[in-house]
């Protein structure tokens, strides 16, 4: 176990039923980290969460979060830890500021200003505003610093960008950076790979219930192999060619067909995470 | 810093503030106070109606007992509703199982939901058959009454939160636990063995304490009560809080 670890997981398997749901997950998060647990629906990601929040309780294994063991915890664990679930949940027949108020009622340790959080999101304007009003984005908006009240030192979030439009999502994302940058550890659930990519320092590919890869998003990019590059020329008609982008000078007939001006397109590709999910657990994410 | 109390608190005046945002619940709140004054000023009258019509010295008296127990009833079985219907609205909104992730806690959440509205519910219950008692019941008979419909006030509301999966089912259904109430009648109204068949229902034990005024019968009542709300609690904690 590292010094540094906020979250160690060992050999923790869970089944709702008879048949083995979560099995052996091993697994540490370092404090400060952004770590994302990536897997198509029903891999096993949002029990997984479950498990580190002390929802669920009855597991095999050991889970412990910021030193408490989630079978034990107590209600002051909650003090700890945000949670942001998928889908909002928010009093509707209550105003954006209420629910904050409320919500920031429960917790015993002093509390962040609410109008504050409701201005970082642009929610501030809304504030006097039902909720059953809010739009989809308004509503992730507000339930995300619904989180953030206690000003929790790890902070759980599931899907957190799931449906929202581009904007919404840029600056869910910067919310998130924002709280790492504040030394927070994020655990990020989500079947999102571009989101993976740019905001996990590490992830953990999670298929049928198994941990099948855990590494840095460039590490397990590398992994594929280098980058390529592809390009279409003339000659009579049109034709393709491919090489490595570290391997270009030793490519003859693109050397020749730059000389004779016959390259009509040329780009490079990258891997991106989502081809290494399909090369490593031989499934789609959806 | 905040207490444990003081949080519980703060849960129980979210609960309060949205049955204020509710007319229905509004309404609901109002209904125990008149159906004390139905009972209290209405079935005298019906009474004295009844007995110079067909020329009898009692109709309606010899059923007193049951009027009294039926406005004992009321009031926990309408805040049991009460409390169904907001935490239905909380279950809708997603908010029972993020209560769980707070330091509320399922227990928090359960004394602010369950308990603490159960307690007013015996107190008001309580001050409402005082005041409004037809029957020769005593005042202790009557605390311990309240004390044991509170209870059943509990199995109500749960029965309806996990029978139910929006507010509009949950309408409906606690129509249907009125049925819960029958047993109230079963001991006034049938002699025979036959009535023990009614033992399912927690209302029997209190028609049969007040009929034989026998307290086992209400002990009997309170462990079979807690056996159905450990039951409903069981299939609730399990359903909502995932």
């Amino acid at each position: 176990m590292k010094k540094n670890s906020t979250i160690q997981v060992n050999n923790v398997s869970f089944s709702y039923t008879n048949r083995p749901f979560l099995e052996e997950i091993t697994f540490e998060v370092e404090h400060g980290e952004i770590f994302g647990f990536l897997g198509p629906s029903g891999a096993g990601k949002s029990t997984l969460q479950k498990i580190l929040t002390g929802i669920i309780r009855k597991y095999n294994g050991e889970a412990i979060v910021d030193g408490h063991s989630t079978k034990k915890i107590t209600d002051s664990f909650y003090e700890t830890i945000g949670v942001d679930f998928e889908f909002p949940s928010l009093y509707e027949k209550m105003t954006a500021l209420q629910n904050l108020m409320f919500f920031a009622s429960l917790y015993k340790n002093k509390t962040r200003n609410p109008e504050k959080l409701l201005e970082q999101v642009g929610l501030l304007g809304d504030k006097d505003k039902k909720v059953s009003d809010f739009s989809k984005g308004m509503k992730s908006r507000l339930n995300f610093i619904k989180s953030l009240l206690h000003d929790p030192e790890l902070l759980f979030l599931d899907e957190p960008t799931s449906g929202l439009d581009p904007t919404n999502s840029r600056i869910m994302k910067d919310l998130i950076l924002e709280e790492k940058k504040r030394g927070k550890t994020v655990i990020l659930t989500t079947h999102n790979m571009e989101d993976a990519t740019e905001l996990c320092d590490r992830v953990a590919f999670i298929v049928d219930g198994k941990v099948k890869a855990l590494d840095s998003p460039h590490n397990l990019i590398m992994r594929k192999g280098a980058v390529k590059v592809k390009y279409t020329y003339m000659d009579g008609i049109e034709r393709q060619g491919e090489c490595l982008i570290h391997e270009m000078s030793k490519d003859h007939r693109l050397a020749a067909l730059m000389n004779a001006n016959k390259i009509t397109s040329i780009h490079s590709s990258e891997p991106t995470l989502n081809d290494i999910f399909i090369d490593i657990t031989g499934r789609k994410l959806a | 810093m905040k207490t444990t109390a003081i949080i519980v608190r703060n849960s129980f005046l979210a609960y309060l503030r949205q049955i204020s945002q509710d007319y229905m619940l509004v309404a609901a709140v109002f209904a125990p106070l008149l159906a004390g004054l139905l009972i209290h000023f209405g079935a005298p009258f019906a009474e004295t109606l009844l007995t110079k019509q067909f020329h009898k010295d009692a109709i309606l008296s010899p059923y007193y007992k049951v009027a009294d127990l039926l406005l004992a009833m009321v009031t926990p079985l309408m805040i049991g509703f009460i409390s169904a219907m907001v935490m239905l609205d909380e279950k809708d909104d997603r908010i029972i199982s993020y209560l769980s992730v707070t330091p509320l806690g399922k227990k928090g959440y359960l004394i602010s939901r369950l308990l603490i509205p159960s307690i007013v519910a015996t107190i008001i219950g309580f001050i409402l058959c005082i005041l409004f008692k037809i029957s020769t019941l005593t005042v202790g008979n009557l605390a311990i009454i309240s004390f044991y419909t509170a209870l059943l006030g509990i199995i109500i509301c749960l029965f309806i939160v996990n029978m139910s999966s929006n507010k509009v089912e949950g309408m409906a259904i606690g129509k249907l636990s009125g049925i819960m109430l029958l047993g109230i009648f079963v001991p006034f109204f049938i002699t025979s063995s036959v009535q023990y068949l009614a033992v399912i229902l927690p209302s029997f034990f209190i028609g049969k304490y007040v009929t034989t005024g026998q307290g086992a019968w209400l002990a009997v009542g309170v462990v079979i009560t807690i056996l159905w709300i450990i039951l409903f609690y069981r299939q609730f904690t399990k359903h909502s809080f995932y």
